[in-house]
């Protein structure tokens, strides 16, 4: 058995909602030791967020949360108590990292800024992911996944030309993007602090990874004066590429198709007479002609089983993937089956909850969640006797003076 | 270890190759962007991300590909015919100096051996990046952007119920497999860092892709919803709307309990908008259909007189979640990104000059720093080995 990778790591962790909880979980589920700071008097919202367990709304109930939220331990403390401040300065002073995303001001309102923070642990690393960043004239706006794709243009660039924008239809950048990058730039200052001692601030705006992750718009209009559209599922060099409907309700299959070779092996899986024309040998006879292609594709795929059709032309070396839902991945995608994807958790209220595994698999032993979210406040106790060695006759005083809510 | 007085940055020292096509770039640029010495290894003819549109003046050529200036930014490159014996063994001898090797879709991949030059080199960090996984039943299958996001489940929440879903904007599903395997490698070199023990990492870009769905895995668990399409928000303030000089998103109501609703309503009232009361009614309803039409009745002719930016500025003033719908143009110009210098201007040789995004973070003590992208050069060179 070899250590986690982020073994040793103590994370004070004031994030809330969606990306910042996304952040500090990797960081959990590979080993840091990561002590969500909550009170009953300002709940983290995402406790209350759909789905529950069996749709019975509870604080310890939220499925969104608990993903969000696994390997981590909750203490509840009324930061605005003057105890209760100082309780959470003495968990910070050997802390490695603390990390937030409020809005900027909102930490140095309750005490916990980074000045009043490296005061008291000088090789701190302090890690802060608001809307805008921690400077500029709109740095105190309070955002959300989907005006963080509104504002980057993502949101308007994602969807059918003719139609309104349709972004992915969920806060994208809450999931995927500040998580990863609000993970890699803790790490590396990490690396820095391991190597010299020395903490620092990251200041991540929300808006930037979402933007470092769609270059090409803004340089093509400078480049070329062209200004982006929404394309829907075209591609240049691919044609046809689209979405296209399978036997079954509101079951479709996606098709890209980038050399001669897998058009050609399309045209005999479905139908050579219909489709392969010898006016639709050549990509840029296709591209042009994409409409009337993608009108004969649907009506040929319609009476297709999609899984079969995915496997001839899977055979066949061409691009084809069943536009899967919730129900195919977590009941019968083979492949994350063999990746374990999946886990399931026992928690006190929940049940046996699923969970994601992380997207990878390290040969020298399983990285991933190692339990379940944290019921509110389930850690008080544990941390306030291990980390700061209270008695419990201290924690019981400070419960009945309603430092711990 | 690099001399901390000759380069503070946070991944100083470190030594990364990357065999990347399309997926695998944004990878490496991660750790380009924090100092560690990245150095892309090109088949013959170069990086497959050198033919990619659009290019600079819109002519094709092995230094003008826009995404190959943005990707390949801060690299160094080397060109190795891996289908060679030399090559092969120019690159097994560059695996024993190099901390991490990023393995993707390069042209040459099928001839790397990644968990050979694990086994040799014991401290080397080596992460393939493939579209199913290199294991299990789907290992074999090939995919694109388009056919991951389906297959990994984000597609199907995209677009209009009843119609074909459509894709994001800009290959993301690549891009997620990236970020995360960036995540993992350097967690990785983290710990074979300390205790010399490398690490080999597999990851799945149908995987990543399933990373980003949200609630629907737990919607379906716990409450045994399958969640699909909505096309638009049924809820009235939710959603596009548009103004004076284009279009803003507003979300007035916030997400799950968070009450914003009350500071749309002071807002409206303040700017004394004739019937605005009516959102603080108590029976008002933000997701019946007769709320979304007041809502528009009241809230449109007050938006068409005014601007994305103006709308903008006051939502902040009122604490009410709401954006512009920007487009490119209004990015280059956006006063926030300016004041953050997002935009730097890397380039050499066609696209000196043209600004692209830089830190996706700041480091106040290790700063990013966008270096240019390298040229190619004209053929394979193995006797020249740093």
């Amino acid at each position: 058995m070899t250590d986690l990778p982020l073994t040793g790591v103590s994370i004070v962790d004031f994030c809330w909602i969606g990306a910042g909880s996304y952040t500090t979980k990797m960081l959990a589920d590979m080993g840091a030791d990561v002590i969500k700071v909550e009170s009953r008097r300002s709940l983290d919202s995402l406790r209350l967020a759909a789905p529950y367990k069996d749709g019975i709304k509870g604080v310890n109930r939220s499925g969104y949360f608990a993903d969000r939220n696994s390997s981590k331990r909750s203490i509840t403390i009324d930061l605005k108590t003057p105890q209760g401040l100082e309780l959470v300065h003495r968990l910070v002073a050997d802390a490695d990292v603390v990390a937030n995303n409020f809005r900027p001001g909102t930490m140095e309102k309750l005490g916990v800024g980074y000045a009043a923070l490296r005061a008291i642990n000088p090789g701190l690393i302090y890690a802060a992911m608001s809307m805008n960043g921690d400077e500029g004239p709109d740095r105190t706006m309070l955002g959300y996944g989907i005006t963080i794709a509104a504002i980057t243009s993502f949101l308007g660039l994602s969807g059918y030309p003719d139609r309104p924008p349709t972004g992915t239809g969920t806060n994208y950048p809450d999931h995927v993007p500040n998580p990863c990058h609000g993970a890699f730039a803790i790490m590396a200052a990490l690396r820095h602090k391991w190597r010299t001692g020395q903490g620092q601030q990251i200041d991540m705006a929300q808006t930037e990874p979402m933007l470092a992750l769609m270059p090409l718009p803004v340089m093509d209009y400078q480049a070329n004066g062209r200004v982006a559209g929404r394309q829907g599922n075209r591609l240049a060099g691919h044609a046809p590429r689209g979405v296209y409907p399978t036997q079954g309700n509101d079951r479709w299959i996606a098709i890209s198709i980038a050399t001669d070779a897998q058009w050609q092996a399309l045209a005999q899986i479905l139908d050579g007479a219909l489709l392969d024309r010898p006016a639709w040998r050549t990509a840029p006879a296709r591209a042009a002609d994409a409409d009337a292609i993608d009108t004969q594709l649907a009506a040929l795929t319609r009476a297709q089983e999609g899984y079969g059709l995915m496997a001839r032309l899977q055979a066949a070396g061409v691009p084809a993937g069943v536009v899967q839902n919730a129900d195919d991945l977590v009941e019968r995608d083979p492949q994350l089956a063999h990746r374990q994807h999946w886990h399931y958790l026992p928690h006190a209220e929940m049940g046996s909850a699923l969970y994601n595994g992380p997207p990878f698999r390290f040969a020298s032993g399983p990285v991933g969640p190692r339990f379940a979210a944290p019921l509110l406040g389930e850690h008080t106790r544990e941390i306030l006797a291990g980390r700061l060695g209270l008695a419990d006759a201290e924690i019981d005083r400070l419960i009945a003076a309603e430092v711990l809510a | 270890m690099a001399d901390l007085q000759a380069d503070p940055r946070a991944l100083a020292g470190l030594r990364v190759l990357e065999l990347s096509g399309l997926s695998g770039a944004y990878c490496g640029r991660l750790f380009a962007g924090l100092g560690a010495a990245v150095t892309l290894v090109e088949p013959p003819g170069g990086s497959p991300m050198r033919a990619v549109a659009p290019f600079a003046g819109d002519a094709p050529g092995p230094e003008n590909s826009l995404s190959f200036a943005y990707y390949a930014a801060g690299k160094a490159s080397l060109v190795l015919d891996l289908e060679t014996a030399p090559g092969r063994a120019a690159l097994h001898r560059l695996a024993g100096k190099a901390d991490l090797l990023i393995l993707a879709d390069h042209p040459q991949a099928a001839a790397v051996d990644g968990a050979g030059l694990c086994r040799d080199h014991p401290r080397l960090v080596a992460l393939r990046i493939t579209p199913y996984g290199s294991s299990g039943p789907y290992a074999g299958f090939v995919g694109d952007d388009l056919t991951l996001m389906a297959m990994g489940g984000l597609l199907t929440m995209a677009g209009f119920p009843g119609e074909p879903p459509v894709v994001a904007h800009g290959g993301q599903g690549l891009l997620a497999a990236d970020q995360f395997a960036a995540v993992a490698a350097l967690a990785a070199l983290l710990r074979a860092e300390r205790t010399g023990r490398g690490e080999l990492i597999d990851v799945s870009i149908q995987e990543a892709i399933v990373m980003a769905l949200e609630n629907a895995a737990q919607t379906y668990q716990l409450e045994g919803r399958i969640r699909q399409r909505a096309g638009t928000a049924a809820r009235a303030g939710t959603g596009i709307y548009p103004c004076r000089d284009g279009e803003i998103y507003l979300l007035a109501g916030g997400i799950g309990e968070t009450a914003m609703w009350g500071h749309f309503a002071r807002w409206m009232a303040d700017e004394g908008i004739a019937g605005a009361e009516r959102f603080t009614a108590a029976d008002w309803d933000d997701t019946t259909p007769a709320a979304c039409a007041a809502f528009e009745a009241l809230f449109l002719p007050y938006a068409a007189r005014h601007t994305k930016a103006a709308l903008y500025a006051r939502a902040r003033a009122w604490r009410v979640p709401m954006a512009p719908m920007s487009t490119p143009v209004d990015l280059l110009e956006n006063p926030q990104l300016s004041h953050r210098g997002f935009f730097v201007a890397p380039g050499q040789g066609p696209t000196a000059g043209l600004r692209m995004p830089g830190a996706p973070y700041k480091l106040s003590a290790t700063p990013w720093r966008t270096g240019p992208a390298p040229a190619l050069a004209p053929a394979p060179v193995i006797e020249e080995l740093p």
